[in-house]
């Protein structure tokens, strides 16, 4: 467990900003990361789960609003949620931490096996943050590439575009285990593809929608899986979730 | 800090530190049932319910559930006294293995079928999706979550006929491959057991256990998750007094008197009482 030296739920936005100026300020949606992390240096917990960020609403047309509290069971469970979506959130935990795994910490914490970022990527999210100086919309790609953008703000809500078809291939060590490598694709309504791979890279990433869009990356190479073979499977898997899609 | 938590549907105020865990706050409130995994959430054994979801209790700091309801299986049968369904489908099909995870396995049983009644296999591996009980697997498991969700709808199943293995012919002394058996057993869950070859020692008499399946010595105390009852010792100041209470042995322990030292709590209150009284 980390150490934690305060526990502050702030019932505002303006107290949570506030609340960040604290020395060893951590921002906690379900707490599933921070509170696991077994840190030395103390830190101060800021609870976002007085904001009632947590729901899930139509933005437009096309479009969806999914709070940053909103957890991986909630979105699992709502049907207006696109299937892939739903799947990957289930996925994406196992039943016990889905209940408390928010969306707000899925992006805060980046992690680069995560399915369900590179499905939120194909779909266009867009990450919506606030600051002292005001709401910020951010393409959900930047805020991965470049994390010094959450410096000071907070995740408030994610925005995905629901039309379209999406398709999944994935290489895991078990059927229930974190994909090694997947490739995520969609066909947008008008016709553009969209390709998302994980294991790939420090986060999930977009890449060119094309089968060989893998040939220059440069794969982190672990226990699971070498540069080399994650490089073949990308190739592979993007092939497949591409014919998915058409 | 002070949180108010519904713990098992009655209100309460509990102190606790900024960092402390639901699960020790849990544990230090009575509620024994809910065990240390890992202090990640990884193994669901710390499982609990959290306004009706199975969430782990040791990834979770108690003052994150201030405000929200949190249910033990100790609510399951305090009130009556008596199994809950889903704690009698469990002993019934021999599912609780070791008992360290029970409860939580209880738990999401009882969340997944609040939910949908009549889950399919699928739907229940995903319910216990987080809690890790790797001692015999989950084939007993999956049957006692669809035993507990009949008995919920009210339907009458069955009793769990055990597998029987009988010894083969022709195979007592000699070890190889078995045959395969002409009809599989008329069971509505879990796949045909394979068939072990009995190769029994000759200086070794067979033995009434092997081959008879029973219900496990602890299975009722382990479903309800509650405290272990506390030894009987044997006491030289009161074990001759019918009235001592240490004389009482419980079921668990009926077969063993373990010898302690000095009088143990109970002759201190009823040979006082007799004491007095003489």
């Amino acid at each position: 467990m980390a150490t934690v030296s305060a526990y502050l739920r702030p019932a505002t936005l303006g107290d949570a900003l506030a609340c960040l100026d604290l020395p060893g300020a951590v921002v906690v949606g379900g707490g599933t990361k921070v509170n696991a992390a077994r840190t030395l240096e103390p830190v101060v917990v800021i609870d976002l789960q007085g904001l009632h960020i947590d729901g899930i609403e139509r933005a437009g047309e096309h479009g969806l609003l999914v709070g940053a509290t909103a957890t991986f069971q909630r979105l699992a469970d709502d049907a207006r949620v696109p299937a892939t979506i739903r799947e990957a959130a289930r996925r994406e935990q196992p039943s016990t931490l889905r209940a408390l795994a928010t969306v707000g910490g899925l992006v805060a914490t980046a992690d680069p096996s995560s399915e369900l970022l590179a499905t939120l990527l194909v779909h266009d999210g867009v990450v919506t943050l606030t600051g002292r100086d005001g709401r910020l919309s951010v393409e959900l790609a930047a805020v991965l590439g470049d994390g010094t953008v959450l410096a000071g703000r907070i995740i408030t809500a994610v925005t995905v575009e629901t039309g379209g078809v999406t398709s999944v291939a994935r290489t895991a060590r078990t059927r229930a285990d974190q994909p090694i490598v997947a490739a995520v694709a969609r066909r947008t309504p008008d016709g553009q593809r969209r390709l998302a791979l994980t294991g790939v890279a420090a986060v999930p990433v977009l890449v060119a929608p094309t089968p060989d869009a893998a040939a220059g990356l440069e794969p982190p190479g672990d226990f699971r899986g070498s540069t080399e073979y994650r490089r073949v499977l990308a190739g592979v898997l993007a092939r497949r979730a591409l014919e998915g899609v058409g | 800090m002070d949180v108010t938590i519904t713990l098992n549907g009655a209100r309460r105020r509990v102190g606790c530190e900024p960092g402390e865990t639901l699960l020790a706050l849990l544990r230090r409130e009575g509620c024994f049932s809910v065990r240390f995994g890992s202090g990640t959430g990884e193994t669901g054994a710390a499982g609990v319910l959290l306004d009706g979801r199975i969430v782990s209790a040791d990834v979770l700091l108690a003052a994150q559930a201030d405000g929200h309801e949190v249910t033990t299986v100790e609510s399951l049968n305090v009130a009556t006294g008596e199994l809950h369904p889903i704690q009698e489908a469990f002993v019934e099909a021999g599912a609780l293995q070791s008992g360290y995870s029970a409860g939580a396995m209880i738990l999401a049983t009882k969340a997944l079928l609040e939910r949908n009644p009549d889950p399919d296999e699928r739907e229940i591996a995903d319910a216990l999706s987080g809690i890790l009980d790797r001692e015999t697997g989950y084939v007993k498991v999956v049957a006692g979550v669809r035993r507990a969700a009949a008995l919920l709808r009210g339907e009458k199943p069955a009793p769990v006929q055990p597998v029987i293995v009988e010894p083969l012919a022709g195979r007592d002394s000699a070890p190889g491959p078995s045959p395969a058996p002409e009809q599989p057993p008329a069971a509505d869950h879990g796949p045909w057991p394979a068939v072990p070859a009995v190769v029994r020692s000759p200086e070794v008499a067979p033995t009434l256990v092997v081959g008879q399946p029973a219900p496990k010595v602890d299975a009722l105390r382990w479903s309800r998750a509650t405290r272990r009852s506390p030894t009987t010792w044997s006491c030289a100041g009161c074990c001759t007094r019918r009235c001592c209470e240490a004389r009482t042995r419980t079921p668990a322990s009926s077969r063993s008197t373990m010898p302690r030292p000095g009088p143990c709590p109970a002759c201190t209150r009823c040979c006082t009482a007799s004491t007095r009284a003489a």
